[in-house]
């Protein structure tokens, strides 16, 4: 495979990167022994070739961005302490990802033009299962690892986007569903290089017991828990503080049977008015409950897929010259660019590898924030861990301090490490 | 290790609770992150916004020069007016960039404005042998200044010291008023260009009214 067009989605993604943000997220593993990097650079040579889309170079077409086959050498990086610095086509040789090791944690990140969260666990389970393998040579792979030794499927590296596109008018389309409407954003000094990162950990069972026990689920409980933190850190004099809007990415490949290892998710919002003195969490787990149903319904689904590929079939939009379709992201951006989002909160549900339980302490991942969205949140579980990663580039944290009081409140036992970043910063 | 302040177990190295800001004895916990260098939020001049800066100044000293030499057959003021222009660049320099102090940066910025007016009016006087009115003429680069510090670095102080010294631009119709004798056209179009550019900046920052005016206090 010599060249491949960007999914979909992708191609939005390089048009409206900036210096200051890329759309990003990164993967972390902590084993329980330290990392020997000379091991992982061979067990990344070994286990590239198995993903060729994602070992591309990113080029500028004349049309569009796409991907190139890059034949650079791989290398591993030690963890630089700024957490999701862009990736550039000389710090990783043209890569789109970067592989990154610091004391017992390998660290990947990934530019959104790749894949998303749920291929990135693929490739980095199998990178970590071929790392333990050198090491251990008697681990052996009980079916949860994709096999290296064969070839790459074509159903893999399907756009399935295009794949599940229904051909429609522009008129029949729900634009407005997709695009939202300017929302409350998060106010405070932003540090000017590196994020702060706080990594909670609970224990799952009880967690999801007591979301059970209020009948809700696990993502609905730290939804609602979110919401309502933000609405006791609320700041009036902010515009749209009657429209916070929550943004919940959501795995769309098992409504589709896709087993593509490309970009295949879409969203759904909960937009709640923060000002109504009396709303409290049962409210805002019925808003989360509601919006979870009507992002994963099949109409509604279908319909987002063919507004979000209909543009890029349009044939004006196609025959645009790449220069001019960058342009009029920038300007547009600059002049009519609005948040449409508060945050994200983004949970990939429940990491199974059996085979590797006794080699791995945690896993948790992290999501790219930016000028307009400067809090995101992560949450995975792993071994009766449930992992929540609070991404922020203020210097204000009141959100996530009353985030983990009221997780504390209801009796969980919360640990937590954090980068402290703000520490680090001579006032 | 629990904090016993707010009950959460803290898990890496620090000497404060990341939760209820208690103070706490991590020592003996691993760092968790690379440390980073002592890092400054301020935004500072580059490489580049010298260079250019340097390049420009180069190329209109030299446009000087030429228009000294060929129309005016002579070089005393070109060479006058581009070690002002050098030191309008240097001056700029350093109002512009953050490794200094705000107070050293507005003296930088007064000392600009000075330099700026100077040099304009030396060449209206120069070129058309215009009398201009140095205050007008201060308090309207006093406007422009502040007005792309505010762009530049969407600081909140600066559109208050734009406001500021848009008022200060009715000065000359105060003086006017006074039967001391100024240029009117230079103040009013003073007052007018500070009239727009206020109310961009408003525009501009009219999300963040509230916290321009605690950062003024501040300030």
């Amino acid at each position: 495979m010599n060249w491949l067009r960007l999914d979909n989605t992708a191609k939005i993604y390089p048009l409206m990167s900036s210096s200051n943000s890329q759309n990003m997220f990164r993967a972390n593993v902590e084993l329980y022994n330290d990392i020997i990097p000379e091991v992982l650079l061979k067990a990344l040579n070994l286990v590239a070739p198995r993903f060729p889309m994602l070992t591309m170079r990113l080029k500028k077409g004349f049309f569009w961005h796409y991907l190139e086959k890059n034949s650079a050498p791989f290398r591993v990086f030690k963890e630089s302490p700024f957490i999701m610095e862009n990736i550039t086509e000389s710090s990783v040789d043209g890569y789109n990802f970067k592989v990154m090791y610091y004391k017992k944690r390998i660290s990947i990140d990934f530019y959104h033009i790749l894949c998303d969260g749920g291929s990135a666990v693929e490739f980095f389970k199998c990178l970590i299962f071929h790392y333990l393998k050198i090491i251990n040579p008697t681990l052996v792979n009980d079916g949860s690892i994709l096999d290296i030794t064969n070839q790459a499927d074509i159903k893999e590296y399907e756009d399935s986007f295009m794949a599940n596109y229904k051909k429609m008018k522009i008129k029949d389309l729900n634009i407005s569903d997709l695009k939202g409407n300017p929302s409350y954003v998060l106010q405070g000094e932003q540090f000017n290089r590196g994020k702060a990162v706080t990594i909670l950990t609970l224990d799952a069972n009880k967690v999801l017991a007591y979301s059970k026990s209020i009948g809700c689920s696990v993502t609905e409980f730290l939804s609602a828990t979110l919401i309502m933190s933000v609405k006791d850190n609320l700041d009036l004099s902010i515009p749209h503080a009657d429209n916070f809007c929550l943004f919940l990415p959501i795995n769309i490949r098992k409504c589709y049977n896709s087993r593509s290892l490309r970009n295949f998710s879409l969203f759904t919002r909960v937009n709640i008015d923060l000002t109504n003195p009396s709303l409290n969490t049962a409210q805002c787990i019925t808003a989360v409950n509601t919006a979870l149903k009507y992002g994963t319904d099949k109409q509604v689904l279908d319909n987002r897929i063919n507004t979000t590929v209909r543009p890029v079939k349009f044939m004006p939009m196609r025959l645009m010259p790449i220069c001019i379709k960058s342009a009029i992201f920038n300007v547009g951006n600059r002049i009519f660019g609005k948040a449409k989002k508060t945050c994200s909160i983004s949970n990939l549900g429940v990491l199974k590898i059996p085979c590797l339980e006794q080699y791995i302490d945690k896993f948790h991942y992290q999501l790219n924030t930016n000028k307009l969205v400067p809090l995101n949140i992560a949450c995975s579980t792993y071994k009766s861990n449930l992992t929540i990663s609070l991404l922020r580039q203020t210097f204000n944290d009141d959100i996530i301090k009353t985030f983990t009081k009221k997780l504390l409140d209801l009796n969980f036992s919360v640990s937590v490490q954090s980068n402290n970043w703000e520490d680090n910063y001579a006032l | 290790m629990l904090c016993n302040h707010c009950g959460v177990d803290i898990q890496y190295n620090t000497s404060r609770c990341p939760i209820c800001g208690a103070q706490v004895d991590g020592s003996c916990l691993p760092d968790l992150f690379p440390k980073p260098p002592k890092l400054t939020n301020k935004k500072n001049i580059t490489f580049s916004n010298i260079f250019f800066g340097f390049i420009t100044y180069l190329c209109l000293s030299f446009l000087l020069i030429l228009i000294n030499i060929f129309t005016f057959k002579e070089l005393a003021w070109s060479l006058i007016a581009t070690s002002l222009i050098f030191l309008l660049f240097l001056a700029l320099f350093y109002t512009f960039n953050n490794k200094y102090s705000l107070a050293c940066r507005n003296f930088f910025t007064f000392s600009a404005c000075i330099i700026a007016c100077y040099l304009i009016g030396y060449l209206l006087d120069l070129l058309y042998y215009i009398n201009f009115c140095v205050i007008p003429n201060l308090f309207a680069l006093f406007t422009l200044t502040n007005f792309a510090s505010l762009i530049l670095f969407d600081k909140a102080k600066y559109l208050f010291s734009t406001l500021f010294f848009s008022l200060l631009n009715i000065t000359p119709l105060v003086l006017y008023a006074c039967g001391i004798k100024v240029s009117l056209t230079i103040s009013i179009v003073g007052i007018v260009l500070a009239f727009i550019l206020s109310i961009i900046s408003l525009i501009i920052n009219r999300k963040n009214l509230k916290h321009l005016f605690s950062s003024f206090f501040h300030f």
